[in-house]
């Protein structure tokens, strides 16, 4: 890479604050933006930034994260998954054309699958946030392709650790069972599909995974970013409740259900593993263990 | 993509000094949706009492910390979507007797603000607080923005500097930024050091007033309120990358300014201590101020009203100016070293 800083876009959200903690204690010089500073749709804003800072790289991490909040505002997932990506990328273009690039995309692009789900796996996005999610990076990979951009493209799976806002599924069973220690609730967690099987990564390693694609990932290449191991959602509250310093009693919640919920996904970090040398290294356990204690803090100071 | 009713954040290096902290009252009355912080190392100009009715404002933050330390001035000036940097080492005669300061702070300080520039992602203006010592000495005629800069002692030559690398930092890296050149300045607030509290304070006290040479030095008089408004529209209309000259158009010799002075204090010109002169003693300074007044500006002060506001403030406000002089070991030794042994 030449020289200069490492801009990560979202700095202030889940995978954005994580992946500034990283580069920084990897040593890298890095500057973080988010919405409240910068408006990537806002060109006129975006253009002039981008050119002041130079940067040698970008991970960027901006984006709408929310699939379910995605069948309800579509728009949202276009606007911030697709639009200022390709407002980002035409900036990168014209003005830092040799940063190399990090895109941050999403397994759910991937038609659903029995089995690991390799980056040669159809797609096949079927909630309008997969479809935001292919679009941003088949503008990358065309860029890369066409334009010459140094691009590396990941399809992460789902990750979950402190930050996570709970409109997740293990952030807010966190947070119920925090609030429960805490005498502020019922001793009931309200759970949606218990049944689906996720690839659930922590994201310090997905974090890690994004500096090592940066450092060392092939230009134009598309990484898997996962853990390798699928958990039934009932594992993580088992797990979670098993850790309560109360009994907590769990009750399905059909409003929680999503639509067109998969049963089942995996992938393979076989390429990544490859290119890279990177492995997850933090255990279901102690990523429950950091969830919980995250919760816990911020339900005793009073940020839940 | 979201229409936030924004609140501006503007920063203001030396906003403790004389002319920042003018412009620190000015744009918390003017500008409601702004929230100003002051940085500033608090050397001998810079004080907590320039700035004593604004301390308790809540959209005002006052940071003690040094430009040139990246760790200070990095993180405010990365928010901020104005920067207006005052903080310099201003006064010639102390860069005559030392320098240092003057590079660490004028130019080293000015290099930390403009890398961190770079890295604001929501900055839309950096105005560079320039001088009309930049032109050196001008026998004649007015300094248009396109003239040669000739600084003739330490102190402008570290202003010279400061101001090419501003530009250089739009010019290179886009910053936005705006040069702005001022002359003389003058009003409340200014350290006893420079010629008009120097004069009208010692007056005050009845001690002599130290002129230098024949007295007939030049200077154009700009009465601080103006300059503040100058860069106020600077921030609001000037063009990034352009250099404007702010003047007050007030040629004034130094000899005429002290017996003004005097007789606004109704004080004997007996008071009057010829001394040698500066050490390369720039002879006169004066700006063309075409180009600003393009974009709307007028000096609304004239010379005898703002001398005479001035002068009064300082009647007025000896709590402000009585400690340094009669307290301040520092100012004595450095007023000692000064003036004492100057025989005309």
């Amino acid at each position: 890479m030449t020289s200069g800083p490492i801009l990560v876009t979202g700095a202030h959200g889940f995978a954005g604050s994580h992946v500034v903690e990283e580069l920084r204690q990897a040593g890298a010089d890095v500057v973080g933006w988010d919405r409240v500073d910068l408006d990537l749709l806002d060109p006129a804003a975006l253009r002039p930034a981008l050119a002041r800072l130079r940067p040698a790289g970008i991970c960027h991490c901006a984006g709408a994260p929310h699939v379910a909040q995605s069948w309800s505002n579509a728009t949202l997932a276009l606007e911030t998954n697709v639009m200022a990506t390709a407002h980002l990328l035409d900036a990168i273009r014209d003005l830092v054309p040799g940063c190399r690039v990090l895109n941050v995309g999403s397994a759910t692009v991937y038609r659903e699958a029995a089995d690991a789900l390799t980056e040669q796996h159809p797609v096949g996005p079927a909630s309008p946030y997969a479809i935001s999610k292919l679009a941003q990076e088949m503008l990358a990979l065309r860029m890369h392709r066409d334009e010459g951009l140094d691009i590396v493209q990941t399809r992460s799976f789902n990750h979950t650790g402190p930050r996570q806002q709970p409109a997740f599924a293990a952030p807010s069973f966190a947070r119920q069972i925090a609030l429960i220690e805490a005498g502020r609730s019922e001793p009931v967690i309200r759970v949606g599909n218990l049944s689906a099987r996720r690839d659930l990564t922590d994201v310090r390693d997905v974090a890690r995974a994004y500096r090592f694609a940066l450092e060392r990932g092939v230009s134009g290449a598309v990484y898997n970013v996962c853990s390798g191991s699928a958990h039934a959602m009932q594992e993580l509250v088992d797990g979670l409740c098993a850790r309560a310093a109360v009994t907590v009693r769990v009750e399905v919640d059909p409003a929680l259900y999503r639509p067109n919920d998969t049963p089942f996904v995996v992938g393979s970090h076989e390429r990544l593993t490859a290119d890279t040398g990177w492995q997850p290294g933090i255990p279901l356990g102690q990523m429950l263990d950091d969830l919980l204690a995250y919760w816990r803090a911020q339900v005793r100071d009073g940020r839940d | 993509m979201t229409g936030r009713a924004k609140i501006v954040e503007v920063l203001v290096t030396g906003g403790a000094g004389f002319i920042g902290s003018n412009f620190v009252r000015f744009a918390l009355n003017q500008h409601p949706d702004w929230h100003v912080t002051t940085l500033d190392k608090l050397t001998y100009a810079g004080r907590r009492e320039n700035l004593h009715d604004v301390m308790d404002n809540p959209r005002h933050t006052f940071v003690h910390g040094d430009i040139a330390d990246a760790a200070v001035a990095g993180p405010l000036v990365e928010r901020a979507n104005v920067v207006v940097h005052f903080a310099a080492e201003t006064h010639v005669d102390r860069s005559i007797q030392a320098a240092g300061e003057f590079i660490h702070t004028d130019v080293v300080g000015t290099f930390v603000l403009l890398e961190a520039a770079r890295r604001a992602p929501a900055l839309r203006r950096f105005i560079q607080i320039s001088t009309d010592e930049v032109y050196g000495s001008v026998p004649s005629g007015a300094s248009r923005e396109t003239d040669e800069l000739k600084p003739r002692n330490p102190y402008s030559a570290s202003k010279t500097a400061a101001d090419r690398l501003a530009y250089s930092y739009w010019a290179t890296y886009d910053v936005p930024v705006i040069i702005s050149r001022a002359s003389n300045n003058y009003g409340p607030y200014q350290f006893p050091e420079k010629v008009i509290p120097l004069f009208t304070t010692n007056a005050l006290m009845d001690i002599q007033v130290p002129l230098y040479g024949d007295g007939l030095n030049v200077r154009d008089w700009l009465y601080v309120d103006d300059h503040c408004r100058a860069v106020d529209l600077l921030i609001e209309k000037g063009t990034n990358g352009e250099v404007y000259n702010v003047g007050g158009g007030n040629e004034v010799t130094n000899k005429e300014l002290t017996t003004r002075i005097l007789d606004a204090l109704g004080k004997p010109h007996s008071l009057i201590r010829p001394v040698a002169d500066r050490q390369g003693h720039d002879r006169r300074y004066c700006l063309d101020t075409t180009k600003l007044k393009g974009l709307g500006w007028q000096p609304a002060t004239d010379f005898e009203h703002g001398l005479t506001a001035t002068v009064e403030w300082y009647v007025a406000n000896d709590w402000w100016w009585r400690p340094i002089k009669e307290q301040d070991a520092a100012f004595r030794a450095y007023y000692q070293a000064q003036y004492d042994h100057r025989t005309p």
